[in-house]
């Protein structure tokens, strides 16, 4: 196996075990929260751009309607399913991602379900050959709010997770895809939002650490 | 009855403890490969089949012990299916509650996550009640089916007991008759006596080792009918007015043995002894396509009667009770009197009538 092979398979284990990945949505209806601080331009430590849309205003404007009802039957019910979310546009070192992020509360922590719509890079490259190979998942971000300015992003690590299930102390629908065995989360949503009620009571002190935390601040909008 | 069904249900009792031993046991074995879904049961694995059974215990000791003793087997099917249902519906909840709430008091550091919607809950427990349900009434059957086959026994025991007791009133009886007669001749010193003695041990034979069979050729039984006549003709000169007919198209016809025999001692007794001027005895057998038939005459006065507490007395009633046990319902005995003759008829039947 070439060197240059070797690297590039050690990185897609490390970024791709880095996350909790789950096939179905984090969420179920009943718990959807709207939260209308995530909203503007934000920037993180690393001098990303964040630009965070509600997904009612982006659908509307992209299909240059005024009013949901105007809109085609597979818009309006995208937009009746999503509508409580946000498009965020990530745009770092010139590349520029977008992801559908569906805000929802449990016992009063507000998370974040992130699935990725676009990657800019990948749809301009001409060798879309690797990309069929790929399926959105979704992700889980733990969202706080430590000031008016100022927000927290963590999502949560799949190390936890693994621990757990190496550990035979869990029982939660999984299969482990890919090449790097990528644990992916098979489980339905009501049973994601047990866990996750599960994992907020448990007495792990390190329960949220993470590799993946973003600080964002907001952008001055005159800047 | 009552009597003899206690042993057997403390008996039952007794074991209702080896019985959930051996259910829970299997129920653990059989849910614990079911939750672990073909894989090798993990720690986690026991630890859910483990409560996952404590949930399922108290629903099922509830219509084990409850709901069929007092709803299905006083046939209160209405209230037992509804009992039933609810029990399902209620503990399934219960479950639920259990394993999103205090599972974790219990187990801090385990999530169980994926297991089970509340349809499957509900399947589960309506098959693991309804499967020990089944197995409750199949052993309670078989228990009941070991509880009538010893009653039966102890019936047929009783039965037994009972002919035999009633045999051993006929031997003495007649025994006593037959001394009487050979008395009577040895007291005449008549040359017959020997002879009467050879028959006597011949009916003797009979009576010991042949009566011993539940039952006998009717030929058989009809010679030894015809010595015990011939014995008597010892003791009594009318022996022209005493007549034997017989008419069986079957001779092998099987008959419970030494039934006749009291009759016919009963009407020399009191027929012969009662009368001496018009005395007769006329014996009819017939038998033909299974049904059989017995008639015995002989004369009769008012005085025989009073002396022998009537012919309904020991001989009488033994027969009577000895049919109504060795042909139930197959049978038909009839006692005829007027003035001057006493009539007894006895049909028996192969079929119940």
């Amino acid at each position: 196996m070439k060197p240059r092979l070797i690297i590039f398979l050690l990185a897609l284990l490390i970024l791709s075990s880095c996350v909790i990945k789950s096939l179905h949505p984090f969420y179920t209806q009943d718990i959807i929260h709207f939260e209308n601080k995530f909203i503007g331009d934000w920037e993180d430590t690393e001098h990303a751009r964040w630009q965070i849309l509600a997904f009612r205003d982006v659908i509307l404007k992209e299909n240059k309607k005024n009013n949901p009802s105007e809109l085609d039957d597979d818009q309006f019910r995208m937009f009746n399913a999503y509508k409580n979310g946000y498009v965020v546009y990530f745009e770092k070192d010139s590349t520029k991602s977008s992801f559908l992020a569906m805000p929802f509360k449990i016992n009063n922590q507000l998370f974040l379900d992130f699935t990725p719509i676009e990657d800019k890079e990948s749809d301009d490259s001409k060798n879309d050959l690797y990309k069929l190979h790929l399926i959105e998942t979704h992700t889980l971000a733990k969202f706080d709010a430590l000031n008016d300015n100022e927000i927290s992003i963590k999502w949560l690590s799949s190390k936890k997770l693994e621990q757990l299930l190496n550990e035979q102390r869990i029982k939660i629908e999984h299969e482990k895809v890919g090449f790097a065995e990528t644990v992916l989360l098979t489980a339905s949503s009501e049973e994601l939002v047990k866990f996750i009620k599960k994992y907020m009571d448990s007495k792990d002190e390190d329960k949220w650490k993470t590799d993946v935390e973003f600080n964002l601040k907001k952008v001055n909008e005159k800047q | 009855m009552k009597n003899s069904n206690s042993p057997l249900i403390i008996s039952h009792n007794h074991k209702a403890l080896i019985f959930n031993s051996v259910l829970w046991f299997c129920s653990f074995i059989i849910l614990l490969f079911i939750f672990s879904e073909d894989s090798i049961p993990k720690k986690i694995d026991y630890i859910y089949t483990g409560s996952f059974l404590v949930t399922i215990i108290i629903p099922v000791l509830l219509n084990l012990y409850f709901l069929i003793p007092k709803f299905l087997k006083r046939e209160k099917y209405f209230l037992f299916v509804v009992a039933f249902i609810t029990t399902i519906i209620i503990f399934t909840q219960l479950n639920i509650w259990f394993f999103d709430y205090f599972i974790d008091y219990f187990f801090p550091d385990y999530f169980f996550i994926s297991y089970h919607s509340r349809t499957k809950l509900i399947t589960i427990f309506s098959v693991f009640l309804l499967g020990t349900t089944f197995i409750k009434l199949s052993i309670d059957w078989i228990y009941f089916n070991k509880n009538e086959n010893q009653e039966l026994k102890i019936k047929n025991q009783e039965i037994q007991t009972q002919l035999s007791t009633l045999r051993s009133q006929i031997n003495p009886h007649f025994l006593f008759n037959s001394l009487n007669v050979i008395y009577a001749l040895a007291l005449e010193k008549k040359e017959e006596t020997t002879n009467a003695i050879i028959q006597l041990s011949d009916i003797l034979r009979y009576v010991i080792y042949d009566s011993s069979i539940t039952q006998v050729p009717l030929k058989e039984e009809i010679i030894l009918l015809k010595n015990y006549i011939e014995f008597q003709k010892f003791r009594h000169h009318q022996s022209e007015k005493i007549k034997f007919e017989v008419n069986v198209d079957n001779d092998t016809y099987r008959i419970y043995p030494m039934l006749l025999l009291p009759l016919i001692e009963n009407s020399f007794k009191y027929g012969i002894k009662g009368d001496i001027n018009n005395t007769f005895i006329h014996i009819n057998i017939s038998q033909k396509n299974e049904e059989f038939i017995f008639k015995i005459e002989n004369n009769y006065i008012e005085t025989s009667l009073i002396e022998s507490n009537g012919f309904s007395g020991i001989g009488l009633e033994n027969i009577r009770k000895n049919l109504e046990i060795i042909y139930p319902n197959r049978h038909e005995f009839k006692i005829l009197k007027t003035e001057h003759q006493f009539t007894v008829i006895l049909k028996l039947f192969n079929n119940e009538n």
